[in-house]
């Protein structure tokens, strides 16, 4: 084994946190390499040294301090009854976004299938006859473009309304994320 | 005598005595652990009251997965890192009382200025490594518990370890020297 593999495990090995067999790989080298097994005496020496200067402790009272603590507990804000109502309705937030994010694009995706299939000429059973779009061939066959503006304005409308509709679920999820942060931040003990 | 996650639950719902029992349980952990981060025994009494007031607020949201001792001790690094942030200016190292009130025969002096000079050298660690060290070097606790106490990723805590301990034999070679 390479000297500086275990150099970067020798902090590991004091610790205690290496498992079995890197434990017995660091020993096995530590017997036979001199440079690391000095390396090893530091640290521990250092260990012992930082043990013996222990900061002096402050002399507490036990039962004084518990009292001054006692003196000084305020009263909590947040009444305990709210926060699984709270914990609940932050979590419904993201949720309810993903959902209709989903629903919406279920709906359109499923629409859309149904467009291409009237498109290509093909009616499933049962299917009114309103829903056959053969009136948008006649318009884009004709090259009027009084007609192809009629038949386009509404197609962009509605791709314009589905835009929007990511747009406020998109604001949505990164407020409720950015909201999430500063939480987080705020419950930072 | 009750648990201490029945005295953790009770004090939730706002008990304050079983709030003062879990204070008797921890105050010397969370009072070595601001010391030392501290170096200043006036400052930490006041920072260990300060963190047992922070945690009975955030109380009602600590959540079981860590042991209660250590979700103290985050507090009470906290506590003791906004403390330190306040009085930077004021507090120097060199000043600090490091030396214990002791009086005793010559060899003692050399003794304590040599744990004088090692309390000098853990203050001047950055106060992310330090906390990492005084965790593991004092409190013992291992690389898991360490990174969870600090919400700090597992290779953090051990950068910061391996950071600290070359930084202390930097400069306390002497002391070293085999």
């Amino acid at each position: 084994m390479m000297c500086g593999h275990v150099l970067s495990k020798l902090d590991a090995y004091i610790d205690n946190e290496l498992d079995r067999r890197a434990r017995r790989a660091v020993e096995e080298h530590l017997a036979q390499c001199a440079v690391c097994r000095e390396e090893l005496e530091a640290l521990c020496g250092l260990r012992q040294l930082l043990l013996e200067s222990d900061f002096p402790m402050p002399q507490v009272q036990p039962e004084q301090f518990v009292a001054r603590v006692g003196l000084q507990l305020p009263r909590r804000d947040l009444p305990l009854v709210w926060q699984p109502l709270a914990h609940v309705g932050w979590w419904l937030w993201p949720v309810s976004v993903v959902g209709t994010w989903v629903f919406i694009d279920v709906v359109l995706g499923v629409s859309r299938i149904m467009l291409i299939l009237l498109d290509s000429g093909f009616v499933p059973p049962g299917l009114p006859n309103f829903l056959m779009g053969g009136e948008t061939r006649t318009f884009m066959m004709t090259g009027d473009v009084g007609l192809i503006m009629q038949y386009l304005a509404p197609q962009v409308l509605a791709f314009l309304g589905v835009l929007f509709l990511h747009f406020v679920l998109v604001l949505l999820y990164w407020s409720w994320l950015a909201g999430w942060q500063i939480f987080r931040r705020s419950q930072r003990v | 005598m009750e648990t201490e996650v029945a005295l953790i639950d009770k004090a939730k719902d706002g008990d304050r005595q079983a709030f003062g029992e879990l204070v008797r349980l921890h105050q010397q952990g969370v009072i070595r652990v601001v010391t030392r981060m501290c170096g200043d025994v006036y400052l930490a009494e006041d920072a260990a009251q300060e963190a047992f007031i922070r945690a009975w607020q955030n109380l009602p949201r600590y959540r079981p997965r860590s042991p209660f001792k250590n979700w103290l001790y985050r507090i009470a690094l906290n506590v003791a890192l906004d403390r330190l942030r306040k009085e930077r200016e004021s507090v120097d190292v060199q000043s600090l009382p490091l030396t214990a009130p002791y009086e005793g025969p010559e060899g003692v002096v050399e003794r304590q200025e040599r744990q004088t000079r090692v309390r000098q050298a853990v203050l001047s660690l950055p106060p992310a490594s330090r906390a990492v060290l005084i965790l593991r070097e004092y409190e013992g606790l291992s690389y898991r518990e360490i990174s969870e106490t600090l919400d700090i990723p597992m290779g953090t805590v051990m950068s910061r370890l391996n950071y600290a301990r070359k930084r202390l034999r930097e400069g306390l070679a002497i002391y070293l020297e085999i």
